[in-house]
This record gives structure tokens, sequence and C-alpha cells, in this order.
């Protein structure tokens, strides 16, 4: 623990950024407890994005659904369940707010480059440079089901198609206020015309990409200018933003050309017990015991119903399929995870839903206001990440305490700005001028060794060797 | 009844955003236009939301390349931030242009996009309703958040401009708007007779102002619709002081004739003018000549209908001459509508057979009572598509009333 605001090391200090996730619609959402209000009503949404912004955070994030979950061939109704439409809230609160980053998730596969290109430059110009969207591709005909298109798609068309998707809505935003046609054919789209509308004030909104394997690593490098990671823990995060920024050359980019926020909770208390304390209240609101089983299921593939949450471990193997419909899975070998948890909960005397408390529900930062500043200080410092997405577990008062007591303490610090330095999300989180479409493309080849206009044939060739984790991993993320 | 106004506003976010300041709270409601150029018209009704108290906000779509899934969405979520304020004005697009900013289709004639409009007004609704209101509980008894009985699916069948078929599953992600369903908006031009039966507020150009098409006269619809569709007459804003000192007698001409209100179209370039012409002297001499209420009276005829008043919130309160739609005791019960999209039964008459959950407008205490005895009515139609087994041959459709 910090006792001063350097670091023993002697390391500088480093800028500290923050960004604020509305609560999703998983079992990290407390939606029990006295103070959770309403997950669609707009109030909510306008009091979290101002809550952010009176902190001065960079942005706010706004995940996406286009199908309710399903666990066992049923809409799953243990967590928080319905959403808005992404872009009508980001639209509502541009009116609302002034200066933070209106960042939403939106799928690249059940939706058109001309009318996401044109909902984002909406707004862009609503919010005088606002816009940011998180770049996915729906993965399966689960989601397809409710769309025109189905699920055809292929792994490999996904990730390209992602890709492309990206180079059009950046040839569209290039062409806005200027008289002139844009026309773009590859094997996924066909499509020309004019895109009439004025001048993006941020030039183009601002990429977020969820890449993690080496693939998608190197898809985020080569388009994004942000990435949201899962590498909350400092030690991983280290690696991860090592590894990252270390490929960013290759595409002709500077180390703070990309930005790297992990995701995090973060539990507040007055001593460093009471946060402790109050960290395991959480974690079990979290893990209802409804949940809890529910989480075992997942993990078993089979109904485990007729367990006690309060007894052992389930003492059956795994089965073989899928029953959760809607979400990335997370662990890859049942059995093996099955075994280590075991040992755990013999180990430790654990029922079958503290084992899930304790190998789910570690929040990220948890301690005092002053703690938690200089931790986050400190991982900033030592290049765990550029910043963080905090993902509280109330709505809509769930950063309330995080702005009133953690921020004075990291302006204290001399590591958090006390206003904002620029005039949109671009300029406040510290990114270059977008650069154009052509550049972004040009610069993929030099760094992938491709010819241009020859994308398509060679670098299907390649997906279709490497691996699928990366398509996971463009998945929503929340 | 008050007489309607609303006026066209275009997406420009200083003059759009000063004229719907200018006239919120003295006339009706505000409709968007859209035609892919400048700002998207749901992202602007959306930011305007927050930015005005009273107006209704009707965003035009043009369905024939959206995804009717995105557009339940997308409106629900702006009757939640514009508080029960949303409406949706459904257009089609017909141009190659068009159809080249989306690559997917060839453009489409204007019969069969209108004829998919329709459906896709259909799946719309049913998206809308595939939440019960009641559907979420946060019962901890059960660490149950909702009553997953109350979500249905739709299981939309629908064809597409150019004849290729497509269907949406459902539920819709978005809880159920406030309103129940914003009121649906549809222009009138002579292809459209679905679309118009489809829709709850219709819009007709008066004779000699029509750009394209033939729209039918204001007599007729009334006459085909009813008494008790607000039809109102399209008209483009008047210029000058003559043209606007007439505006009171044009007025009491149109509902004479049939019109429940006017739609003004005025201008992008114009449109502060305009709205300041409307509020200091259009609206005061209809005011005067007894065609409206004061807009301190409309407040207070508005008062008090919040979430629980629907179908038909405040937007629908305001445009929608039937009571029976804000308050469930029906005068008469709310005509049937055929539902357009739903799967045939396996047996033709049989509607309780049908393989999914309730009609629509089953769910629970938000909808009209039901005719006497009839959950589901048959009726018998000519089918728009061949029918699955490709008989083409006459089927009935279940009806979703």
């Amino acid at each position: 623990m910090l006792e001063q605001p350097l670091l023993p090391s002697g390391t500088p200090l480093r800028q500290v950024h923050l960004a604020a996730h509305f609560p999703g619609v998983n079992n990290t959402t407390v939606w029990s407890d006295p103070a959770s209000g309403s997950h669609i009503e707009f109030d909510s949404f306008a009091h979290l994005a101002r809550t952010a912004e009176a902190g001065l955070f960079d942005f706010f994030f706004l995940a996406e659904g286009l199908r309710l979950r399903e666990h066992q061939g049923q809409i799953f109704d243990l967590d928080v369940v319905g959403r808005p439409n992404t872009t009508a809230v980001l639209s509502a609160l541009a009116s609302v707010t002034n200066h933070i980053g209106l960042a939403g998730t939106l799928s690249a596969t059940f939706n058109e480059p001309f009318d996401i290109a044109r909902r984002l430059a909406s707004i862009d110009l609503l919010s005088s440079g606002r816009a940011a969207w998180n770049v996915v591709t729906t993965s399966n005909a689960f989601t397809g089901a409710n769309f025109r298109r189905g699920g055809f798609l292929d792994y490999a068309d996904r990730y390209h198609r992602a890709e492309d998707f990206i180079d059009v809505a950046r040839e569209l935003w290039d062409s806005a206020d200027r008289d002139r046609q844009f026309s773009h054919r590859s094997d996924f789209f066909d499509i020309s015309g004019r895109f009439d509308l004025p001048e993006l004030p941020s030039g183009h909104p601002v990429i977020f990409q969820a890449g993690d394997s080496d693939s998608g690593r190197d898809f985020a490098t080569g388009s994004a200018d942000v990435i949201f990671t899962r590498h909350a823990d400092p030690e991983s995060g280290r690696k991860f933003y090592a590894d990252v920024k270390s490929r960013l050359a290759r595409y002709g980019r500077a180390e703070d050309d990309l930005k790297i926020f992990p995701g995090i909770s973060v539990i507040l208390g007055d001593t460093p017990a009471e946060a402790e304390e109050r960290s395991r209240e959480v974690a079990f609101q979290q893990n209802s015991e409804a949940g809890a089983i529910a989480f075992l299921e997942r993990v078993w593939d089979r109904d485990l119903s007729g367990f006690d949450p309060n007894g052992p471990l389930p003492d059956v193997p795994p089965a073989g399929e899928s029953i959760s419909q809607g979400r990335v899975k997370h662990v890859k070998d049942a059995e093996a995870t099955i075994a280590e948890w075991r040992a755990l909960a013999e180990a430790e005397n654990l029922t079958a839903r503290e084992l899930v408390v304790r190998v789910s529900a570690r929040h990220s930062f948890v301690g005092t206001p002053t703690q938690v500043a200089h931790d986050l200080a400190e991982a900033v410092a030592t290049k765990a990440a550029d910043g963080y997405i905090l993902v509280p577990h109330l709505t809509p008062g769930g950063l309330d305490d995080f702005v009133a007591k953690v921020v004075p303490e990291l302006q204290e610090l001399g590591v958090y700005r006390t206003e904002y330095p620029g005039e949109n999300l671009r300029e406040n989180l510290g990114l270059p001028a977008a650069r154009t479409a052509v550049d972004w493309t040009a610069a993929r080849h030099r760094a992938r060794g491709t010819e241009p206009g020859t994308t398509s044939a060679s670098e299907s060739a390649t997906a279709t060797t490497t691996d699928h984790r990366r398509i996971t991993e463009l998945k929503e993320v929340g | 009844m008050s007489f309607s106004i609303g006026t066209t506003i275009s997406p420009d976010p200083r003059t759009g955003l000063a004229t719907a300041k200018t006239v919120d709270g003295h006339i009706d409601f505000a409709l968007v236009p859209d035609d892919f150029r400048g700002i998207d018209a749901l992202e602007f009704s959306s930011w305007l939301g927050p930015l005005t108290k009273e107006l209704g906000l009707i965003p035009e779509v043009r369905v024939t390349h959206a995804e009717p899934f995105h557009i339940a969405t997308a409106s629900a979520t702006l009757d939640y931030t514009a508080r029960t304020r949303a409406g949706l004005a459904i257009g089609i697009s017909t141009t190659d242009a068009e159809a080249a900013l989306f690559g997917r289709r060839a453009a489409a004639d204007a019969v069969p996009a209108w004829t998919e409009s329709a459906q896709v007004i259909d799946v719309v609704r049913r998206l809308w309703d595939s939440w019960d209101d009641d559907a979420i509980i946060r019962d901890q008894a059960t660490d149950r958040y909702i009553d997953r009985d109350r979500l249905h699916t739709v299981d939309a069948q629908l064809q597409d401009s150019v004849g290729t078929d497509y269907s949406v599953l459902g539920p819709s992600i978005t809880p159920r708007p406030p309103q129940g369903h914003p009121p649906i908006v549809v222009r009138a031009d002579g292809d459209n007779a679905g679309a118009v039966e489809a829709a709850d507020i219709v819009l007709v150009d008066d004779a000699g102002q029509a750009k394209s098409g033939r729209p039918p006269r204001l007599e007729d619809l009334r006459v085909r619709l009813g008494d008790e569709v607000p039809i109102l007459a399209r008209l483009d804003a008047p210029q000058g002081n003559t043209e606007v000192a007439g505006t009171t007698a044009r007025a009491l001409e149109l509902q004479s004739r049939g019109a429940s209100g006017i739609l003004f179209a005025a201008p992008a370039e114009s449109q502060i003018e305009f709205g300041i012409r409307l509020v200091s002297e259009i609206v005061p001499a209809l005011i005067s000549a007894g065609l409206r209420t004061q807009s301190a009276g409309l407040r207070t005829q508005t008062a008090g209908l919040g979430r629980t008043a629907h179908p038909g919130g405040r937007l629908g309160h305001r445009l929608d001459h039937r009571p029976a739609r804000t308050t469930g005791t029906a005068r008469r019960p709310q005509p049937l509508r055929p539902c357009l999209t739903c799967r045939p039964p396996p047996t033709p008459t049989s509607c309780s057979s049908a393989p999914d959950r309730r009609p629509r407008g089953s769910s629970s205490r938000s909808r009209p009572p039901k005719a006497p005895g009839t959950g589901c009515a048959s009726i018998s139609s000519t089918p728009t598509r061949p029918a699955p087994d490709g008989s083409g041959g006459p089927r009935s459709r279940r009806t979703c009333g």
C-alpha cells in the first residue's frame, strides 16, 4: 500500500482516466437492494451519466442487448432483464450532459454500415463530438432470430465483416460535408451514394473493441482507439498492456494512440475492515441462492435445481451440451474447473453458494477512498491500464460515493483532472486527431504485409487457419 | 375535442431545437421527417425529449431497409426518454439511390413496400406488447427479477419489398412503452390502404398540395376509416400575412370535411420563423375561433396521465379521439385489427389451437376488453404471399385485436 503519492520505485505517476458503465444484465448488478432503481426509466441513465460527468469521467458506456438471455430453454429471470435501445438513450443523454463521452455497443452483424455510421454521426453532431462505438459481432442464429439477416455468417466472415464495417463507417464519416459520392465494394458490402451530413465535430466517433487473444489484439491495434478489457487485476493488466502497446508501432501508431480501459468494480468503506465486510455482503447480493445454482448450471451444463445452494457442491459430473444462450462463456474446460472448485470448497469448507461467491465475485478495488485512489494511481502509473471503466452494482446511485470521495483523493494525488481538458471525447481521452479511413487501411496492409486491394482474399485465408477465440472476444462485454 | 396541430421540425440541432422550444406547450406534436440525409430523425427526437416538456415527438422511419426489431426498441425507448410523448411515423423508400446506400435489396416498388410496412407496423406493435406491463416483479422470495410468463415471443412472419420472407421472433429487449402503443402515423397516398388501416393517425395531403401519388380525398378517407380515427390534413406552412390570416378559415373548412387537425409542413430554412408565427398568430386565432382550448387547459387536461394511462398516454391522449383507448371502458369494442404477421394456425379456423401463446392484446389490464366471446377471430383473406406449403391458396388470418 502506498503511503506517499510517489511510487517507491520512483516510477513517475501518470494521469488516471475514468469511465462509467451502466449496470448490465448479469449478476454483477444487484436489483434486490432497496437502493436499486429502475433499469429502464430515463432518470436512471441521466443520473449515472451526470454523476460521471460531475466526476470528470471520459465517457459513459451502455451495452446492447438484441435477444433476451435464455437458460435451459427459457428466458433467464434471475438477473435484470430488459434494456433500452442503445443509440436512443445516448442521444437523449446528449441533451442532459455537456462534456462526457457517450459510448455504446452496436452489433456490426445486425446493422448496416450506412445506418450505424449515420446514427453515430447524429450523436456526434448532437453532442458536439462525444460519440463512441463499441464494435461487436454477434455470432449466432440465436440472436439472428430477431433480424432479417438471421444468423448465416460463418465465424471467419463475421470477423472480417466487422473490420470491413469499421472501414466503411470511417469512409462515410470522411465523406461528410464534402460534395462527393462514396463507394465501397468488398466481399461484404456493395454500397454507394452520398453521406449527406455536416462535418463531424470529432472527425470520427471513437472506436472501442474488446479483443484479448493474439489475433484479437492485432484486430484492436489495427482498427480501434480504445480497448475495453477484462484485465482488471493490475498484474494481468500490466502483461496485457505491454503486449498490446508493443504491437502499435507496426501499425504506425504511438503508444498513446490506443487507450486500454479494464472494467472494474470498486467497493468503499470508512475503514479497510468495513470495506471488506461490505464487499462480502455485496458478493452475496450478487449471488442469490437461485442465482448460485444457475451459475453452477452454466458450468455443469445440466439442471442442478435439485441441489441445495447452502449444501455442498453438486456431486454429479458435468453434461456436454450448452444450456445457456445469449452470453459469453468464460469457462472453457468444465471438468478441470469443477475439480479445482471441489478442492477449494473442501479446503475452505464452503457451501455451493459460498464457493460461487469465492470464485466469481471478487471485487477489483476494495478499501477506503484513500486506499482505492492510491491503488488506482499505482495501477495506472505501472501501466496496468490507461484508465478504468467502473461497473457499479447499483442503479442509478452506484457511483455517487466514488465521485464524492475517491475523485477528490485522486485530484489530491495530482493524478486526476480538475476540469475537462478538451472540447470533445477524442481530446479528453488524449487521442490524436482522427486519421482517415484510407490511412487506417494502408497501415494495416503495411503491418500485415498484404497488398491493398487484395484484402479479402489474403486475410480470409489467414482467418480460416486461426482459432475461433477471437470471435468470442468481439462479443459483448458487460 | 380540440383541433390537433402539429408541425414538421427538420433535424437541425440549432433551428430544430429553437423551433421545438418555441412551439412546446402551444401545439400538440412535431413530426421529424427523415430522408436519409442529415441527422437521423429517431436520434434527433430522442435528443429533443429531455429538452421539451409537452410536445409530442414523432420521428419518421422509412422501414424498407430497416430492422423492425430496432424500430420497436428505439421507439419504445423514445417513449421512456420523452416521458410518454413518443409517436412513430412510418414511411417507405423506393428509389435506387436510397437502396444503394444499404446495398441489400433492389429498390422497391411502392405497392410491395407499403405492403411490407403494414406488416412492420404489426410486428412493432406485437414487440411492444411482448412484455406485459407488470412483467418486472423483483420478487426476492424467489430471486426472480421478471415473471417470464409475462413475456411473449411474437414469431412474426413478414415478406420484404422484393419478395423475400423473413421472421422476427421476439420478445423485445425493451419493456412495454409507457404509452403502451406510441401512436403510429401513416400518410395516405393512394397506394397504401393496408398501412393506413394499420395506423392510429392518418395524414392526408389536401387537394392540390400533394407532391406525388394519388392521395385520397379527405371526405372519402373519413368515410372509409369511420369517425374515430384521427385524420390530419397536411398543409404547406402558410407564408406571408394573408395566408397566415386565412389559416383559421382553412381549419374550419377542413374540420367540416372531417379533419381532426392539421400538420403543417414547414421548410427547414424558415422553420423558426414559422414556429413563431404558429405560436403568436395561428394558434391564438384557432383558440379564438373555438377550435382549440387554451394551452394551459391542455396541460390540465393531460396532467396526471402518466405511466398508467395507456394505450394513449400524453401524446396518444392528445391525438387520439377514441376514448376507448385511454380508459378501457369502451363505449364500443375496439375494432379488431387483422394480424398481418401471425403464423397461420395449423387448423385454419381454430385459434385456440394456435401454437403461440396469447393473441396480442391479452397482456392483461393494459388492453381494452375483447369483443364478447372472442379472444381471437379468424377472417378469411387472400394471402399476401404463398402459404408455406407453396399452395398460395386462400387461408385464414388470425386477428390480434
